[in-house]
């Protein structure tokens, strides 16, 4: 196998992690957690926190899982051009990963 | 403000520890997708300049799911804790209403023990009052156990409350939260005595800002604000409302750092006799410099005000509302079981 | 030797030798000074502008009431505050010691005692005296000693001081 087969294979390899990861985490902000804690004290001041904790958590998960993907989608573009590519370049690559 | 014992008597420690159990089936999914994310995520047999971008790449993201990890972690181990204080009040709850109903008591919302007994007819006076003496006797202790349910609840609440982690809940980021210690000290502490700590506080820290005791002014539950310094610090006005509440340890703190701010002032304005101590060493000494005082100087002369028609945000971000805001805060965060009993004791003398 | 003419040089003569040999001839050169007021009205306006934080108005006012106003205590001291706010740091040590000279020099002319009151140019000296010496006025007499005007201060804490005002103008009508 080439070094630019290992390579492809590699990257797609790394790509599907990434992805994986972002599938893993997606969905565990924890929010309805807090919600059902917030419903079992009421009238303490925490119900609000646990309220605003809790939304401020999705959001954070959900944007690790938007940018976890993308960051996948990057490195399996990168496994597709060693594919397309007959020789090594070198530069093609620091282009479409730099400053994601 | 405070917990009624209307709703402490509704609450549930169970679904305290299903939250807790749930955050951990969250935490072990997410520590997952980190692992995957950290071990696999790029290739080692990559190299060239794009690798170092997507290692970069990888890294943060592995930061801030380890940040958020963290995070969840805190608050699963304060719903846990929570849970163990809950249990406890539920138990309480559950013999003071069996106590109360036994003895021909009732406790209303507020936490009110009333006698619901009839009196029997008594062939003398001393009886008569014997059989009063008693039913007293009986209603105080009912009281007092209210009075440990409510203290439990502060304490649950405080727990939870500590639980949140940094930059998610602004109330919390911003003003801090009690010691679940103090927090349900404070539930059970009579008005009198709450008072009486507030004032030796206001002393204290007037005597270390260099200033005489400020007056304090009680305004009702219906004024809007917390706290207030009037006439340049030598009055403090406080909300009868948070009276029930440790957070009026913040809000004192935070109005005696304005008196403070006022006195840096007109000591850094003031002129003495040059080979007389600089009447501004003392605030200098305490962590205050000249370019602060004049920052607050300057400040003040355009003190941003929502009743002047500033925005919240103008109001809240001028420099010493920041500087006696994070005053207030770090007071609340740091105050001791131990300490508002020394305080108690000396409100008290 | 060039001789002594100008303010500047008596008050450097009297820094560098502080004695009553180089007080009298300032104190003769203030007194006949322009802008010199006995009253010094220009305390009362410097206070209230350094009250303020108005401290280059401070030191405008303070600087163009020299050299009238100069050996006043209080003067030099406020001007050494104001100097050092707006950043003149070596004028503002300069006036810090002429508070000192202008003080010392004071009580270097008696002990307070009514045989041997302190010599002052202007009432508002008196004041920074007393001051300077942690004491608070509660009443002010001016008694006739021969041909001698002799201000009474008595203090809070029960001293009385004595001040020789025979050479301060006006001094003669307070009463």
């Amino acid at each position: 196998m080439s070094q630019l087969q290992v390579d492809f294979t590699a990257l797609h390899d790394a790509a599907n992690a990434a992805q994986g990861a972002a599938a893993d985490a997606k969905g565990h902000g924890s929010a309805d957690a807090l919600t059902w804690a917030g419903g079992s004290i009421p009238g303490a001041s925490s119900v609000d926190h646990l309220r605003e904790l809790g939304t401020s958590w999705d959001d954070e998960v959900a944007a690790w899982v938007t940018a976890t993907n993308d960051f996948g989608a990057d490195l399996a573009a990168a496994g597709e051009d060693y594919r397309s590519v007959d020789q090594t370049t070198g530069g093609l690559f620091g282009g479409l990963l730099g400053g994601g | 403000m405070a917990i009624t014992y209307g709703d402490a008597k509704r609450w549930q420690s169970e679904p305290l520890g299903t939250a807790g159990d749930s955050l951990k089936k969250d935490l072990d999914a997410l520590e997952g997708a980190r692992d995957q994310l950290e071990t696999q995520g790029v290739p080692e047999s990559w190299t060239g300049v794009a690798v170092m971008f997507a290692l970069a790449r990888r890294t943060l993201l592995v930061k801030q799911l380890d940040r958020h990890i963290d995070g969840k972690r805190q608050m699963q181990r304060a719903l846990y804790d929570a849970e163990t204080i809950v249990a406890d009040l539920e138990r309480l709850v559950t013999e003071v209403e069996g106590e109360a109903r036994a003895k021909e008591f009732s406790i209303s919302t507020d936490g009110t023990v009333s006698d619901v007994s009839d009196p029997p007819t008594f062939p003398n006076r001393y009886e008569a009052d014997e059989w009063s003496r008693i039913r007293q006797q009986t209603a105080q202790a009912l009281a007092d156990d209210v009075s440990t349910i409510l203290g439990r609840a502060a304490a649950a609440d405080a727990t939870i409350a500590g639980g949140v982690p940094p930059g998610h809940v602004p109330f919390v980021d911003d003003y801090g939260v009690a010691d679940p210690e103090v927090a349900e000290q404070w539930a059970t502490m009579t008005d009198d005595e709450r008072r009486a700590v507030v004032e030796e506080m206001i002393e204290e820290q007037a005597a270390e800002a260099g200033i005489p005791t400020p007056t304090i002014t009680w305004e009702p539950e219906t004024w809007g604000p917390w706290g207030e310094a009037r006439g340049g610090g030598s009055e403090i006005a406080l909300n009868e409302g948070i009276l029930d509440d440790p957070f009026i340890l913040n809000t004192v703190a935070h109005e005696m750092r304005h008196a403070r701010q006022f006195e840096a002032i007109d000591d850094q304005d003031a002129w003495r006799w040059p080979w007389q101590d600089d009447p501004f060493d003392m605030h200098e000494e305490d962590g205050i410099t000249e370019e602060q005082a004049e920052e607050w100087d300057e400040n003040f002369d355009d003190y941003k005000s929502t009743s002047n028609g500033d925005t919240y945000e103008e109001y809240f971000e001028q420099p010493v509302e920041v500087d006696a805001r994070r005053t207030g805060k770090q007071e609340l965060e740091d105050m001791t079981e131990e300490e508002l009993e020394r305080l108690l004791e000396e409100g008290q003398r | 030797m060039t001789p002594v003419t100008t303010y500047a040089d008596l008050v450097d003569a009297h820094l560098a030798d502080p004695s009553v040999e180089t007080l009298e001839p300032l104190r003769d050169a203030v007194r006949a000074a322009p802008g010199f007021d006995p009253e010094l009205r220009v305390r009362v306006q410097a206070d209230a502008l350094l009250r303020e934080g108005r401290h280059a108005d401070a030191v405008a006012v303070l600087e163009a009431s020299m050299p009238g106003s100069l050996l006043s205590p209080a003067v030099h001291a406020m001007l050494a505050a104001a100097l050092r706010r707006t950043g003149r740091e070596d004028a503002a040590a300069r006036h810090a010691r002429l508070a000192r000279a202008a003080l010392d020099g004071i009580l270097a002319t008696g002990d307070g005692s009514a045989e041997r009151p302190w010599s002052v140019l202007r009432i508002s000296d008196e004041y920074d005296v007393v001051d300077s010496l942690g004491a608070r006025p509660v009443s002010q007499r001016l008694l006739a000693d021969g041909p001698r005007r002799v201000d009474r201060i008595e203090c809070q804490d029960g001293r009385t001081l004595h001040f020789d005002v025979t050479r301060v103008p006006g001094a003669a009508v307070r009463a």
